[in-house]
């Protein structure tokens, strides 16, 4: 056997050797899921395709939390991982569904909601695949995703994507971005099947409040804010003010957008009964001007690039030395939410929802995210 | 049908890689062919 023949074995068997490692992390990726931790509130789990048939044995499918009080209420739905880039919804979520106890009426959770984009990131970001939450008993990983549906599991993406109903042109790539994808349609993409089923669910169970839990970058305008469909501006106004005088969470307001459509606040406002709004907080990996991109920036928010954008006066919030870190981001959304909840009750008080042992943002803050988080059992 | 077309498309590219790999005598080509069949490869199996 010649060298040359022998240098290409070579070669051929360290390609193969690489190709494994890739390929195992990638399918733990594609396959394994984060142990989420029945609280005591929890009375009940259900999948997504309950409310819609199609969705069944798809990667689209995904868990919801229900927690049911003794007396009976309004009912809330709370959901995150639209966009499973913006972590501190998801956590947010994960602690309800550990921590609280709801009272009365129902809160329905879903922390997964774009389970397919949690196995799945987007090429040339380089964002880590999972990041860890320090406890005091230990770590707890979770999956870091992308914005957009696996391609695997939704592909060829059009030029030109029509969202249903309104007839909008939209990017083609955003027909695998569920928050372009409400109201869904039961005969689209599996995206939109996925929208579908979340507004099924809304109308099911004749929810009264959606809350959808998101993210954004420094750079972005809409951040650290509450944005209301025009039913619900009431409600995310009270908050905001109470949220701010009480607790000193300065905190946006922003009406939906009427001609942008395919967001949650949008089209579940407009095609369901409930009262829909969205919630954003900072998080500077989304920046395309961050710098390294590592498990750090996703926990920490500090980024020398984006502090010196910060001093040029490009960002739409203040940033520092300090960073946008994960207990801060978390506390914000506890609070809104559970302001969101308290200013619904008040106006519907036949429609009232009451729950207990749900840390806000100063708790969060002095305890860390990781306090109020339990452990797996091992499996 | 389409998908079912650019795995097939995929499996092309690769046995075209291969081949170019076998032919040549130039160590920095055969590194290079391997660095691009890799992707595809992963592709065909649905890995990523």
């Amino acid at each position: 056997m010649s060298v040359k023949s022998i240098r290409k074995i070579v070669i051929i068997c360290l390609s193969i050797v690489i190709m494994i490692i890739a390929g195992r992390a990638f399918l733990i990726r594609l396959n394994q899921k984060e142990p989420i931790v029945k609280g005591p509130g929890v009375t009940k789990v259900a999948k997504l395709s309950d409310y819609f048939e199609d969705l069944k044995g798809t990667p689209g499918d995904t868990e919801v939390y229900i927690m049911e009080g003794e007396e009976a209420g309004g009912t809330a739905l709370i959901f995150a991982g639209v966009h499973p880039n913006e972590i501190s919804g998801v956590l947010t979520t994960i602690l309800f569904i550990e921590n609280a106890k709801v009272t009365k009426g129902r809160i329905m959770l879903i922390p997964f909601a774009n389970n397919s984009a949690f196995t799945t990131g987007h090429p040339g970001e380089a964002y880590p695949m999972r990041y860890s939450i320090k406890t005091e008993w230990g770590n707890r990983w979770f999956r870091f995703g992308d914005r957009w549906t696996n391609p695997l599991h939704q592909w060829p993406d059009p030029e030109v994507y029509t969202h249903s109903p309104s007839g909008q042109s939209l990017s083609g790539f955003d027909i695998r971005n569920l928050n372009r994808c409400f109201p869904g349609n039961p005969k689209g993409s599996l995206t939109e099947k996925i929208g579908f089923s979340i507004a099924q669910l809304i109308r099911k169970e004749n929810v009264n409040l959606t809350i959808d839990l998101h993210e954004a970058e420094p750079m972005y305008p809409v951040i650290n804010t509450i944005v209301a469909h025009q039913k619900a501006i009431d409600i995310a106004v009270l908050a905001a003010m109470n949220l701010s005088a009480f607790e000193g969470i300065k905190i946006g307001n922003e009406l939906s957008p009427e001609r942008l459509h395919g967001l949650s606040h949008r089209e579940l406002g407009d095609h369901t009964e409930a009262l829909v709004l969205e919630i954003e907080t900072c998080n500077p990996i989304q920046d395309p001007l961050r710098g390294r991109t590592d498990e750090a920036l996703i926990l920490t928010g500090k980024d020398d690039f984006i502090l010196k954008a910060g001093k040029l006066g490009l960002l739409f919030v203040p940033y520092d030395e300090h960073g946008s870190p994960i207990d801060e981001r978390v506390g914000r959304h506890t609070s809104s939410v559970s302001e969101i909840i308290s200013m619904f009750s008040e106006l519907y008080p036949e429609k009232e929802i009451e729950f207990e042992n749900m840390p806000r943002f100063a708790e969060v803050i002095e305890k860390g995210v990781g306090h109020y988080l339990s452990k797996p059992e091992d499996k | 049908m389409i998908t079912f077309i650019y795995y097939l498309f995929c499996a092309y590219i690769v046995l075209l890689l291969v081949w170019n790999f076998i032919e040549t005598d130039s160590l920095y080509e055969e590194i290079l062919y391997v660095f691009v069949f890799m992707p595809f490869v992963l592709r065909i199996l649905r890995v990523n």
